[in-house]
């Protein structure tokens, strides 16, 4: 395939993947794009031959998580405004909106390695590149992530968390 | 908030990897087999990959939004820079086959190279910048250039400004190649012009045109081939010229004696 197409598909994984994370198309469009210019940048860094994805989707990760270290200096420093309500996702479907809250829930270490394996059919050695952690530890945190995951879709579905009302 | 006690199995390595599609055929059918015995398996593996089918099924719905032009222009921008990387190993390369310089069109030696790229590949950088383009754009069926030529001669004006050289026209059509039209690129060497070409046929050709340093020397015309790409590179006292396309040596290096003679009054 061409480089150009194969880029083009890696852009569409990286905005649904970004999609999921922020659950909030402008965001997410602005992620893919922060991404992309970081990417041109530090094109001289690619190494032609091997694996475009996760170089892209490690400066994805990274320019995400310094977004969220930026937003929690920015909530700390004005603690009295109302917390910004969670996009509303428009989810049609009750199941889908359930798994997004519950990824919600988890912890950011542990929400990345499902989100990124579920859309991105990439192997785990990829993956755990991807998000700049060795593969041991990116093995058990998508292991733990995904037991809390499923506990969580459980106790929804039983009704004992009531997080859709 | 109680949760239920977590079972040994809801850690299994093995299951999640089999959910995840991570195996190879031979554990997968040791997994398979496992999972004929075990009822809290295959539970285990079903309830792995609904959650996946949903993460994948609520992206889906999420991705409403038509392409943002400035997405789609940032991935142009970032294919271009990724194409130069592959010629520039490429370039580098053992396989590579250099041509010797059979027709000298400059007198001057290939000297001061100043502004060749740290890599170490024997070419100047803007040859892989003018390769990165010419894979990105000259193949580029649905816009391949900001200016049609039709308005080659505003694209001339917003070029010359840009490079700070005034440019002639290149028309190449007594070598039957039609200006489809030009694209100004930004680089890592610096601002340059492309110029793309189509033959009778559809086959495209790209001129790229860039100003280098005062005081750098000229350089004759240089070949090099990759894969099936031909490239002539020269420089002249006031800008650096790359020609490239699928063709022969011969086609080159009309084309390039053709810009130069066109080109070199220009000053």
């Amino acid at each position: 395939m061409r480089l150009a197409d194969r880029l083009h598909e890696h852009v569409q994984g990286l905005r649904r993947f970004a999609l999921v994370l922020t659950r909030d198309p402008t965001q997410a469009e602005d992620l893919v794009q922060e991404t992309l210019t970081k990417a041109i940048a530090a094109a001289h860094t690619w190494q032609p031959g091997t694996e475009l994805r996760p170089w892209l989707f490690r400066i994805l990760h990274n320019t995400h998580v310094s977004g969220l270290r930026k937003a929690k200096v920015r909530a700390e420093a004005a603690p009295d405004l109302p917390e910004p309500v969670a996009g509303d996702t428009q989810l049609a479907s009750v199941e889908l909106r359930q798994v997004l809250e519950a990824l919600d829930r988890l912890p950011e270490a542990q929400r990345k390695p499902i989100v990124l394996v579920a859309l991105q059919e990439m192997s785990y050695a990829e993956a755990a590149r991807s998000l700049d952690v060795p593969l041991g530890t990116f093995m058990s945190r998508l292991g733990r992530g995904r037991a809390a995951l499923r506990n969580l879709l459980g106790e929804m579905r039983r009704g004992k968390l009531n997080l859709i009302a | 908030m109680t949760r239920p006690p977590r079972s040994d199995t809801d850690f299994d390595p093995e299951l999640m990897a089999y959910a995840d599609g991570q195996l190879g055929p031979e554990e997968a059918a040791a997994v398979e087999a496992r999972l004929a015995e075990d009822p809290a398996a295959r539970d285990l593996v079903t309830a792995l990959s609904l959650q996946s089918a949903q993460i994948r099924a609520a992206a889906e719905a999420l991705d409403t939004a038509p392409v943002s032009l400035k997405t789609a222009a940032l991935e142009r921008e970032l294919a271009r820079s990724l194409a130069r990387e592959g010629w520039r190993a490429r370039l580098a390369g053992p396989g590579l086959r250099r041509i010797a310089a059979s027709v000298m069109l400059f007198a001057a030696g290939w000297g001061g190279h100043m502004a060749w790229d740290a890599t170490n590949t024997p070419y100047p950088g803007y040859v892989a910048e003018a390769l990165g383009a010419h894979q990105v754009f000259a193949q580029d069926v649905i816009r391949p250039v900001e200016f049609r030529a039709e308005a080659t001669e505003e694209a001339l004006d917003w070029v010359a400004a840009k490079l700070d050289r005034k440019l002639e026209h290149p028309a190449l059509d007594p070598l039957g190649l039609e200006l489809v039209g030009t694209r100004m690129l930004g680089t890592r060497e610096g601002p340059m012009a492309q110029f793309i070409y189509e033959d009778a046929d559809g086959h495209r050709l790209s001129l790229i045109v860039a100003p280098h340093p005062e005081g750098v020397r000229e350089a004759p015309l240089r070949y090099a081939s990759v894969d099936d790409l031909r490239v002539g590179y020269w420089r002249d006292a006031r800008l650096d010229y790359a020609v490239m396309a699928q063709t022969s040596e011969l086609q080159i290096e009309a084309v390039a004696q053709e810009v130069a003679s066109l080109m070199g009054n220009g000053s």
